[in-house]
């Protein structure tokens, strides 16, 4: 069926040369064009915005301004710090959160017992909401890394949790049967089985968390910081610089963008088998 | 001859899930000679599955013995092979490399596993798929790739469930003819519980019946023709006998 497919391809071309054209119109991702050109749009009613009169530098500052915030903060290098920072503390609290989820979902997963005692008392402490602790956390851990640490790891380890306890409950029973058959040992389980199959659901939460990880941090800085995204935040706010305000959010905003975006291309690396069979 | 897999007076009983206690298996005895095969069939629930998985040591039955080798079997072990309805394979790891797992859960070298798959790959028709995921693979390949992995540890015993049970009924014709021409490559004792007469009668030396629940032999049935046997055996009539006596015992 294949060799008369290409036959007719092949027949057709020379005699239809317009169809090159439609064939490269057709190649072009049009998407590409279309995603900057919301941006662009964005960025043009927010000029118009500010430029209408309406509302004082105050309340909506120009674009220009806070453009020129960023090139004055790149010059000094101060925002490259702040970036730092909150990449710092957001990065240890996800990677801590981490470790401590994917041990708790893994046994809470596996072993019903846990599950059964373990299970209630963590809903709890997700209950707690975070922001509202976020004073105490300063108060036992200082205003330096250790607490943005804690707050980052406080807001991100459920996802993690729940992503491993969903992942390894999902792990085919057939797919089990057939490695005890193997003479596996647990290990070995856990290694070539447990591991690969959970990961979509691993790749889901982190995704969740790796965001809210920026977040965490961001909390944890407006409480007390010298130093980070979150703090210059609040220092805009503290000498009424809005135009400080918004870039320090874009740059917030842009730090979970990339993260994301980082995370979004080792999933697809590590799981591109999950592309196969499907057109 | 003595025995390579042998099972005696083995009863297993279960607990449903609403609390009753089901007798799956009642006094059980077999023995399978080295090299033999042998077919398991009979109705739906009369246990076949579950005395597949006694004799892979997937499952301690009640009570009675299951003796490997003349040791008693009490877990699965790497020289007994089992292939399941689903082809089981992972999803995440190419054919290459899901023939690959039971090597590489046994230690051997990765030299020595690429000559084995290789030989495997070849034998089985795969060649040239090695780099394909499951997901990619028709029905009767991915079953092929399950046979491949079954047999790369070259195993003494092969225990088969219904390993044909997904497939249509002509890829199940051809792939029962591919089974016994790679089995001929091997030295395995075979045995395949199947729901379809005829598969039974064309693949295997010795038919064995199960009554339904509690499961026990109420026939064994040799088969006579030497190997190796063509599709033109299905119309043969000492074929077609043999075909009768068995859906007699059946029903």
């Amino acid at each position: 069926m294949s060799s008369v497919t290409t036959t007719q391809a092949a027949s057709l071309s020379p005699q239809a040369p317009q169809s090159v054209w439609r064939h490269w119109l057709r190649k072009i991702e049009w998407r590409i064009f279309l995603l900057p050109l919301i941006g662009l749009l964005l960025w043009q009613g927010w000029k118009l915005l500010a430029e209408s009169g309406y509302y004082a530098d105050f309340i909506v500052p120009h674009p220009s301004t806070v453009w020129a915030r960023l090139t004055e903060r790149w010059a000094d290098g101060s925002i490259v710090t702040h970036v730092a920072t909150t990449l710092r503390e957001a990065l240890s609290g996800l990677f801590i959160a981490s470790l401590i989820a994917t041990a708790l979902g893994y046994i809470i997963a596996r072993v019903k017992i846990f599950d059964y005692l373990l299970t209630p008392y963590l809903i709890f402490l997700q209950a707690i909401p975070v922001i509202a602790v976020s004073p105490l956390i300063i108060i036992w851990f200082g205003s330096g890394l250790a607490s943005k640490v804690v707050i980052a790891a406080m807001i991100t380890w459920f996802p993690m949790m729940i992503a491993t306890i969903v992942g390894i409950r999902n792990v085919s029973p057939n797919l089990r049967e057939m490695m005890r058959a193997n003479a596996a040992t647990r290990w070995q389980i856990f290694r070539h089985l447990e591991i690969p199959s959970a990961m979509p659901e691993l790749f889901g939460g982190l995704k969740i968390a790796v965001t809210l990880s920026v977040v965490g941090a961001a909390v944890g800085e407006f409480v007390s910081a010298r130093q980070g995204l979150g703090y210059l935040v609040m220092y805009g706010r503290g000498i009424s610089d809005t135009p400080t305000v918004v870039l320090a959010v874009l740059m917030l905003t842009f730090v979970s963008l990339v993260l994301y975006s980082l995370v979004s291309v080792l999933e697809a690396s590590l799981l591109n088998w999950r592309k196969a069979g499907k057109p | 001859m003595t025995a390579i897999l042998q099972a005696d007076h083995v009863h297993h009983t279960f607990t449903a899930a609403n609390g009753q206690t089901i007798i799956a298996l009642e006094d059980v005895s077999l023995a399978l000679s080295p090299g033999t095969f042998t077919a398991l069939i009979g109705p739906s629930g009369c246990g076949k599955s579950t005395l597949l998985r006694i004799l892979a040591g997937l499952v301690k039955p009640t009570s009675g013995q299951v003796q490997f080798g003349g040791l008693p079997l009490h877990r699965p072990q790497r020289q007994i092979s089992m292939i399941f309805q689903k082809d089981n394979l992972m999803p995440w790891r190419t054919v290459y490399e899901n023939i690959e797992l039971p090597l590489q859960l046994a230690g051997v070298s990765k030299n020595e596993r690429e000559q084995r798959v290789a030989r495997l790959l070849y034998v089985t028709g795969l060649l040239g798929f090695e780099n394909q995921f499951p997901a990619e693979l028709s029905g009767g390949m991915a079953q092929r790739v399950a046979i491949a992995r079954g047999l790369v540890n070259e195993p003494d015993v092969l225990l088969m469930d219904e390993p044909f049970g997904a497939l249509d009924a002509l890829t199940r014709e051809q792939m029962g003819q591919e089974l016994l021409r790679i089995w001929s490559t091997t030295q395995a004792t075979v045995v395949m519980v199947t729901h379809s007469i005829s598969e039974a009668v064309f693949l295997a030396d010795r038919v064995l019946v199960m009554s339904p629940r509690p499961g026990h032999f109420i026939r064994e049935v040799t088969v006579p023709f030497t190997r190796p046997r063509s599709i033109e055996l299905l119309t043969d009539s000492t074929f077609t006998l043999l075909e009768a006596q068995i859906r007699a015992a059946i029903h």
